[in-house]
């Protein structure tokens, strides 16, 4: 995982929460995406301008996880967002 | 009517899986943003001018062809652009609280409806439930009285298709009268108690509830006329849907594939409000 990256929430991406969770719409395709109530932290934490390392060390100190399982929840979690262009 | 030369398309195609006509242009005028205009292919044409709504139709239509149109997506897309969020769902009243039944075209919204209906329960709305928010919470506004089915709907459960009045006469679409002896429609604005969404069919029936995300995105789904809405409207429209998902229970509803066995939907509801 590269800690440095800072993710760039694409413009026409709209966010808003529901109970812990979230709802985004992509309003240029058109299409609505659920994120957890962990995918909801880490959309609102890189949403305030933190690298992905900080991210991770943040959800350390809220959940019982492992690093290495949350590292690797993170990567995925990006690169499906990277992959459906809500992040850049 | 006010013309409406240079505008903008703003959507072309489905209006509505249930509409009569399934492609239709809407415009927003560049002189005047906040005139509207909606061409349907049959040559009616409505245009929605600040408070006024203009419309104009072809010489074979009829005035049930326009009063269709106007109380259904034009209506609709009226409360939408004012800022009223409404689902396209059926309403009906349980314990003095509104139960919206929403769904896809064909799935049983109206059917459901008249089944409640048939046991003496007040209606509220059928197809646009224009839902507004109070001190108390979010209220149900009433449709007009009437429920509207197909024919092998009204057939099963009224013994013969012909047993209920065409919409129109030129359509195949029959209604229940609300106001006839038998049956209650609700006069005024309901207390939403809940929101049922029609999502598939099996042979035994089933409810689940929905929570966080996957009941706002399920509610989402049945927001009416919101592929004409603008970005701000769709970003009003998900505040008003996650508030709504946050205040109400939303349950997922899973009706028997069977016309004879309607009223068990009704019997699954009145069981998972206990």
């Amino acid at each position: 995982m590269n800690r440095e990256r800072t993710l760039r929430l694409s413009e026409g991406v709209i966010a808003k929460t529901v109970g812990e969770e979230l709802v985004l719409l992509d309003y240029g395709a058109g299409v609505y995406y659920g994120l957890d109530a962990i995918g909801g932290r880490i959309w609102q934490l890189a949403s305030e301008g933190k690298p992905l390392g900080a991210i991770v060390d943040t959800l350390l100190e809220e959940y019982d996880v492992t690093r290495e399982t949350l590292e690797a929840d993170v990567e995925a979690l990006v690169g499906d967002l990277t992959e459906r262009g809500l992040v850049r | 009517m006010p013309t409406l030369d240079a505008s903008d398309v703003i959507h072309e195609g489905a209006l509505d899986p249930e509409s009569r006509v399934a492609v239709v242009v809407i415009r927003r005028t560049r002189s005047a943003p906040h005139a509207y205009g909606i061409d349907y292919k049959d040559g009616t044409r409505f245009v929605l001018d600040g408070d006024d709504v203009w419309c104009s139709w072809a010489a074979d239509s009829t005035p049930e062809d326009t009063a269709t149109y106007l109380l259904g997506p034009v209506l609709a897309y009226v409360l939408r652009l004012r800022g009223t969020l409404a689902l396209h769902a059926s309403g009906v009243c349980l314990d003095g609280k509104a139960y919206l039944i929403a769904g896809n075209a064909g799935m049983g919204k109206s059917t459901t409806a008249t089944q409640f209906a048939a046991r003496g329960v007040d209606i509220v709305t059928d197809d646009v439930a224009p839902l507004v928010w109070r001190d108390s919470g979010a209220f149900v506004l009433p449709g007009y009285p009437r429920l509207r089915l197909w024919g092998d709907v009204a057939a099963s459960m009224f013994g013969a298709a012909d047993a209920l009045p065409l919409l129109t006469p030129t359509w195949a679409k029959r209604f229940v009268d609300l106001t006839a002896d038998g049956y209650r429609f609700a006069t005024g604005a309901v207390p939403l108690g809940g929101i049922f969404v029609l999502a598939g069919r099996a042979a035994t029936p089933s409810v689940r509830t929905l929570h966080g995300h996957e009941a706002a995105i399920a509610l989402l789904r049945h927001a009416s006329m919101t592929h004409a809405l603008d970005a701000s409207m769709r970003e009003r429209e998900l505040t008003q849907v996650t508030e709504l998902a946050s205040a109400v229970p939303v349950r997922e509803l899973t009706a028997p594939d069977d016309l004879e066995r309607a009223g068990e939907v009704c019997d699954l509801i009145v069981e998972s409000l206990r």
